[in-house]
């Protein structure tokens, strides 16, 4: 019986403590680099797209809102011929980060993306894609990759010896 | 002349009462706000004070929905009862000297009978919603209310005992020299849990447990009647906390002050009191709420009877 | 059967078989890389590793490779222990310390089994800090994509491409860390069966290149069991759609036909569905027009004598229907005039022997081969023959107690010990080339030479009047007769109902120990020869009938060139042409309906043993495509004809089935059996594909009542015991190696839904042919022309695939050396046949019978002619001309693909939500 006065008291105490709410639109709220909002495309630090369209954000999309289509181009890299995110289904879970092999799709703090029209939540490549590298400066998928693209021959990637010469008797 | 004058009374009590309720809502959500360290509602108008309002707007036009499984005309009736019993007992309310409708000299028996009624409209909401979640609510709540309205009658003898009186006007004017807070203390301490248990407020709101019964016997309602009970609900808050001034804590009673406002005053320091019990109790278990009442509640309220009625008998005082 | 124990569990597996496939049969998971269901066990990759124990007691145990271990009553292995984990890790980490950081930029990411492996064994991280090999790729033509650098060196590739397929210019190079496997330069792998590199491969080292330029995961397609088009095996393949377009074929696991092997006309051939040159819309008179526009109404609704004029290219259901609306007496099975009496032949085999299956084909210990170059006619029936070649080696290496699935072993003794081949015929292929008795002779002769092979094997047998057995021939009578199981291989290639008489009559007199298979030109061949059993009308009696009387014509689609001169007559003489056509033809009919191709809706085919086979629809239908049948209905509906009361397949079927009762239950389902869904579990894209469109999901389209949904719901592929599986999956088996999870062993009992449904199952008492006269016809003045076929090029369904036509071979006139010299001619040079138009390359072979010469003419053109006198060289400048035409064909072929693959890729985007459910 005690121990319930107690909790009486001590919920009525909290009348005078400090708010913790945020007022959200008056005052915005810290959210910090890693916040999962606005989902982007990025670049490499050479400026070209790092989605290799490899599939598997979408795969990884619990809610299935993003497409896209693999295309090749004549320097030999993939890239998505379309990317459609439907943002009226995202649930903003960041599993397409997780999954993404390239750091090309991140999530973003910007989380006001609030429309009338269902339609203009979908979201295509031109839309998603920004100019920078975004939260991982530096990294190059195809510095790693063993396929050669224009600009990156065979052997030329990181940790890569020259190509073998078939030819050749020595071990 | 004495009608128009009743007519006049009974028309200010309703058309304040309704409104006043829909406000213990927003109230009640800023309160327990507070009391979480939060806002709560403080969008709508003022401080949040119109939230209620639209609320209302919002659910006056939800779907007026009927299960085509329930039993339909029970199904509305219920609701209907509920709101309406609670109202009833507004009659015998004293406001102040010159603020009663009915000064009835069972003004008390009275408002144990409408409160006995109540228990009415949700056990037919429980019965006829043909619900398992429903009906495990309505037989909860009737346990409940049988239970715990014999010791509420039983406590409160010790304040007719007191005033000699079944008059709610002279009661209160029985407290001229000491509340019966004072006197009566452990009848005072039932008659509150009795009066919680009576409207299903937390943490004895076991009829509704969401938690367990997804609502209980109100879990096939919606739009107006739901609104509805929710109406009984805060009606049956500012009731119990009403008679419980009446009845302890000297009705109008107080210096200074007009009677009215006195009766106010002590009228909302009771509500807070049960918004902040709800704050902070956490909601027991079935069967110890009925131990708990059967096992503790009613000897002590017998106890006090005898105790009462002997110092009575004794001393005359 | 024997009781092994793993991991101290008793199980029951058959005598006989490896380790490894017991334990797989038993559905455990044991990694492994160089072993094959079909190509047996070397113990390369080491990866299969177990423990094995001598007994109870014995607790340390020593490790074993299973696929190289034989199954021992009461053995006793652990496949889960400390040791053998670690090191099937350890080999894992070993062959990936060189793979590159590929899997988002490779076509085999999300089917590998490198992949699947890697995580079956759990080894997660690259310890290995030193730099990688890497390698130059090589062109190895525009069906496969070769990337070397992923290699993990498991031989397979060569082993099937070598040992199994008889290729030889693919071959392992190098050593150690180089190996490298490739050709010796760059080049378009010669092989036809080059195209299941991609799923041998066990990882992505070979893919499948059309595939990659419209690429998409496995996991994100739509697939459905189907029906191989090209040619009369009928092999199961499975094709896999996304976003409104057909993206691939693979092989579909069948113990009867195709295993795990397709040909790559099979593979690659499909593609003509998504042609541009697919009709999409209704014409009449070459413009678009509408269903409801009066003058089709009127045309199609006219009355008078309708005469219809099947495709053996078409499903039977069509061909069925169309027989129906116009009636068996106006009914012609095709404008092939040398068919019809081959229909009704096979027919006829058909309905007194069964006809061997490819499976049944690998057992042979002596095959004849009478007039049939199934290297180009049937692909993977030769395929299956090689394979029979291997049966006495691998009796021998049983003799000498090594189990016959040690394919090393097997290989050391083939030499000594071949299967005899015995060929009769003329051409040359890879069979010939490994034939042991040879006989060069032109079909005449041949199915000559075949009835008094049958003389020699027994005395009833009739032989023709004039003629001596050869040398061959008596060799050859001599092989069969103390052959086990001979296989007696025919077909249609030459146009000659004598060869098939022949091969019957062999058959006869070898009793039932010997198998016979005929290979019929096109998938729905034999499908035509049950429906014409009931009469039917020559080209000729068309032509007849319509110099006599005005009469509509009503054709299914045509797709060689030879048929389509033959229809341009016909059409000039009708009252009016209606064509249900699915690639765009010029000018050869008033009204076009354009058809559903067999990737859009469900049919059936009868395949050269009589098995009916249906397929399911993989995508959708656009514009304003129908399935044949439906189209016919609505036109039965319109001159109130006897097909009208038909409303959906089912239907149609239960009507196929009353008239040919042998049919029975094929297409019978189990109503209570939920439906399978063609899409995987994690599909995706699902939300978004159509948002562009419209944010509002549609709902699935399905048939109701269709045994396969597209679309995600209903029962998984693993949980429908007895439809076909449209993919093959299985949790921790991502890539097709996953087929093992469904079946019980190699070739063992059929999967499920593959039983045998056949549609000439009655075995009527045999009957001896009689040879007759005019099969010996040699009226022809000058030389015989015989016909070759390719396997690119022969087909013309499969033409239309962008691949296949860069593939395709030009017309060719093959002759012996001395007869170039007498007609003063040189290989390569340009020839036209007396005054036909078409230029053929002249090539110089021994393989060609005196008198004759051979010509192959792909399906886009045609030599209406079979003999001919008069050769015209072309000169300089005409040889330059043709090379430029054919640049600038070859240039169109590129440029086409270019349009069409910016098409495609504009289609994705753009899925059809309308989908036509009739037109009413």
């Amino acid at each position: 019986m005690w121990s319930q006065l107690v909790t009486i008291w001590r919920v009525f105490v909290h009348l005078f403590d400090k708010k913790d709410t945020v007022q959200y639109p008056e005052q915005k709220p810290y959210l910090a680099p890693r916040y999962r909002g606005r989902i982007v495309l990025t670049r490499d630090p050479d400026g070209d797209e790092r989605c290799v369209a490899c599939n598997l954000c979408a795969v990884a999309c619990p809610v299935d809102c993003i497409a896209l289509q693999k295309t090749e181009d004549e320097d030999g890299r993939w890239r998505p011929a379309f990317f459609r995110i439907n943002f009226s289904r995202c649930i903003m879970c960041g599993l397409c980060e997780e999954a993404c092999p390239t750091y090309a799709i991140q999530l973003t703090p910007d989380v006001e993306m609030c429309e009338y029209e269902r339609k203009n939540l979908v979201y295509e490549k031109e839309h998603l894609t920004i100019d920078g590298q975004g939260k991982y400066p530096g990294y190059s998928f195809y510095r790693k990759a063993g396929i050669a693209i224009k600009g990156k021959a065979k052997g030329e990637a990181d940790q890569e010896k020259p190509p073998v010469d078939v030819r050749s008797l020595l071990p | 002349m004495v009608e128009m004058e009743l007519l006049f009374k009974i028309s200010v009590l309703v058309l304040t009462l309704l409104p006043t309720a829909a406000l213990l809502v927003w109230l009640e959500r800023r309160l327990l706000g507070f009391w979480q360290e939060r806002y709560g509602p403080n969008r709508v108008g003022p401080f949040g004070i119109l939230q209620s309002l639209a609320d209302l707007i919002k659910i006056l036009f939800k779907h007026d929905w009927i299960p085509p499984f329930a039993d339909k005309p029970l199904f509305v009736l219920a609701p209907l009862i509920g709101a309406l019993a609670v109202m009833m007992s507004f009659v015998v309310v004293p406001l102040s000297p010159g603020w009663m409708i009915s000064d009835s000299h069972i003004g008390l028996l009275f408002f144990l009978a409408m409160t006995s009624l109540a228990v009415y409209a949700v056990l037919l909401a429980g019965w006829s919603s043909n619900n398992k979640y429903a009906l495990l609510g309505g037989m909860r709540a009737a346990a409940q209310t049988i239970c715990y309205e014999v010791f509420m009658g039983i406590a409160l003898l010790g304040v007719v005992i007191l005033a000699g009186s079944f008059r709610l006007s002279d009661i209160v004017e029985a407290q001229q020299e000491w509340w019966f807070v004072i006197p009566q203390f452990v009848g005072f301490a039932i008659f509150m849990i009795a009066g919680i248990a009576e409207s299903h407020r937390l943490p004895f709101d076991l009829p509704e447990a969401e938690t367990e019964l997804t609502g209980g016997f109100h879990t096939e309602y919606s739009g107006i009647k739901f609104a509805l009970f929710f109406l009984g609900e805060y009606l049956g808050i500012m009731l119990i906390s009403m008679m419980t001034t009446t009845l302890f804590l000297g009705g109008w009673l107080g210096p200074w002050l007009p009677p009215l406002v006195w009766f106010l005053l002590k009228t909302f320091v009771l509500i807070c009191f049960f918004i902040l019990l709800r704050a902070s109790l956490p909601r027991p278990r079935y069967d110890q709420l009925l131990a708990f009442g059967w096992k503790w509640m009613l000897p002590l309220a017998l106890v006090n009877l005898l105790v009462t009625a002997a110092l009575k008998l004794s001393g005359g005082t | 059967m024997v009781q092994i124990f793993i991991d101290k569990q008793a199980y029951e597996v058959s005598e006989g078989q490896n380790l490894l496939q017991a334990c797989l049969s038993l559905k455990l998971n044991l990694p492994y890389f160089c072993w094959h269901p079909a190509m047996g066990s070397v113990g390369a990759c080491r990866q299969c590793a177990v423990t094995q124990y001598k007994d109870e007691a014995d607790t340390r145990g020593k490790m074993i490779v299973a696929c190289m271990t034989p199954v021992e009553e009461g053995m006793r292995v652990s496949l889960n222990g400390p040791d053998e984990t670690h090191f099937r890790e350890q080999v894992i980490a070993a062959l990936m310390t060189h793979h590159p950081h590929d899997c988002p930029v490779c076509a085999e990411g999300g089917e590998c089994h490198l992949q699947d492996m890697t995580v079956m064994t759990g080894h997660y991280a690259r310890q290995f800090k030193g730099r990688k090999t890497s390698f130059n790729n090589q062109y190895l033509g525009p069906l496969i994509k070769h990337e070397m650098n992923r290699c993990i060196t498991c031989f397979r590739c060569v082993r099937f491409y070598r040992d199994y397929a008889g290729g030889d210019d693919l071959s392992a190079q190098a050593s150690k860390n180089h190996l490298y496997f490739g050709r010796q330069s760059d080049g378009v792998l010669e092989s036809e069966f080059a195209g299941n590199l991609v799923e041998v491969c066990p990882t992505g080292v070979f893919t499948d290149k059309p595939f990659g330029d419209h690429y998409s995961r496995k996991w994100d397609m739509q697939a459905a069991p189907s029906i191989c088009q090209h040619c009369s095996v009928g092999c199961n393949i499975s094709l896999s759609e996304r976003y409104g377009s057909v993206r691939r074929a693979t092989n579909r696991f069948d113990a009867h036909l195709n295993g795990y092997f397709l040909c790559d006309r099979g593979r690659y051939g499909f593609d003509f569905v998504n042609s541009p040159a697919r009709c999409q819309q209704i014409r009449l008179r070459g413009k678009p027009a509408r269903w409801q526009d009066e003058q089709l109404q009127d045309m199609l609704g006219s009355s008078g004598r309708w005469i219809g004029v099947g495709s053996s290219h078409a499903s039977l259901e069509d061909n069925f229907a169309l027989q129906q609306l116009v009636g068996a007496e106006n009914f012609c099975p095709g404008l092939d005039d040398a068919q019809p009496a081959l229909m009704k032949l096979h027919g006829e085999i058909l309905q007194q022997y069964p006809m061997a299956s490819l499976a049944e084909m690998e057992q042979a210990d002596a095959v004849l081969i009478l007039g049939e170059d199934i290297n180009r006619s049937a692909p993977r029936m030769a395929l299956a023959v090689r394979q029979a070649l291997l049966n006495k080696a691998r009796d021998k290496v049983e003799s000498l107690k090594v189990p016959r699935w040690q394919d090393a072993a097997v290989r050391q003794v083939l030499p000594d010990n071949p299967v005899p081949l015995i060929w009769f015929g003329y051409g040359e292929s890879e069979l010939q080339s490994r034939a042991l008795v040879q006989c060069l002779c032109d079909d005449q002769e041949a199915a000559r030479q075949g009835f008094l092979l049958a003389g020699l094997l027994s005395e009833e047998a009739p032989v023709p009047q004039t003629g001596q057995a050869s040398q061959q021939s008596s060799q050859a009578a001599e092989i069969l007769k103390n052959a086990r199981n001979p296989l007696l291989i025919g077909g249609w290639s030459a146009g000659n109902p004598a060869l098939l008489a022949a091969l019957a009559n062999i058959r006869k007199a070898l009793g039932d120990k010997a198998r016979l298979a005929i290979a019929a030109p096109e998938m729905n061949s034999v499908g035509l020869s049950l429906l014409i059993q009931s009469g039917y009308l020559t080209q000729g009696a068309v032509k007849e009938a319509l110099e006599q009387e005005p009469v509509n014509l009503l054709v299914l689609d045509h797709q060689s060139q030879a048929s389509q001169s033959v229809l341009t007559l016909l059409v000039k003489k009708a009252r009016q042409t209606v064509r249900l056509g699915l690639l765009e033809q010029e000018g050869s009919q008033d009204a076009l309906l354009p058809v559903a191709a067999f990737s859009e809706c469900s049919g059936s085919a009868i395949n050269y043993q009589g098995r009916v086979q249906s397929w399911q629809p993989a995508s959708k239908m656009t514009g304003d495509c129908m399935p044949g049948w439906q189209w016919l209905v609505h036109l039965a509906r319109m001159q109130q004809r006897p097909l009208a009361d038909v409303e959906d397949l089912g239907q149609l079927r239960h009507k196929l089935a009353q008239c040919h009762g042998q049919l029975g239950d094929v297409w019978r389902t189990d109503p209570h059996q939920p439906a399978v869904a063609q899409q995987p579990p994690r599909y995706s894209g699902r939300t978004a594909m159509l948002a562009n469109q419209t944010v509002h999901e549609p709902k699935p389209y399905q048939e109701p009542q269709a045994p396969y949904r597209q679309s995600m719901e209903g029962v998984d592929t693993r949980k429908c015991p007895t439809r076909p599986m449209p993919y093959s999956w299985w949790p921790g088996w991502n890539s097709n190696q996953s087929v093992h999870k469904f079946q019980d062993e190699y070739r063992g009992p059929a999967l499920p839904g593959q039983t045998r449904s056949v549609a000439f199952a009655h075995f009527e008492s045999s009957c001896w042919f009689k040879w007759r006269p005019q099969w010996s016809d040699r009226e022809q003045v000058g030389y015989r022309i015989l016909p070759l076929k390719q396997i690119f090029g022969s087909d013309g369904l499969s033409l239309k695939a962008p691949a296949i036509e860069e593939l395709h071979e030009r017309a060719q006139l093959w002759m012996t050396p001395q007869l170039a010299d007498k007609l003063g001619m040189q290989a390569g040079q340009w020839v036209q046949c007396d005054d036909q138009p078409l230029w053929m390359q002249a090539g110089l072979s021994e393989q060609v019978p005196e008198g004759c010469l051979l010509a192959y003419v792909p399906a886009d053109e045609a030599l209406p002619v079979t003999s001919c006198e008069r050769f015209a060289v072309a000169d300089l400048q005409q040889a330059e001309a043709i090379e430029q035409q054919h640049q600038g064909r070859m240039e169109g072929v590129r440029e086409r693909r270019q349009t069409r693959q910016s098409w495609l890729l504009h289609q994705d985007e753009f899925i059809p939500i309308r989908f036509v459910e009739g037109l009413n």
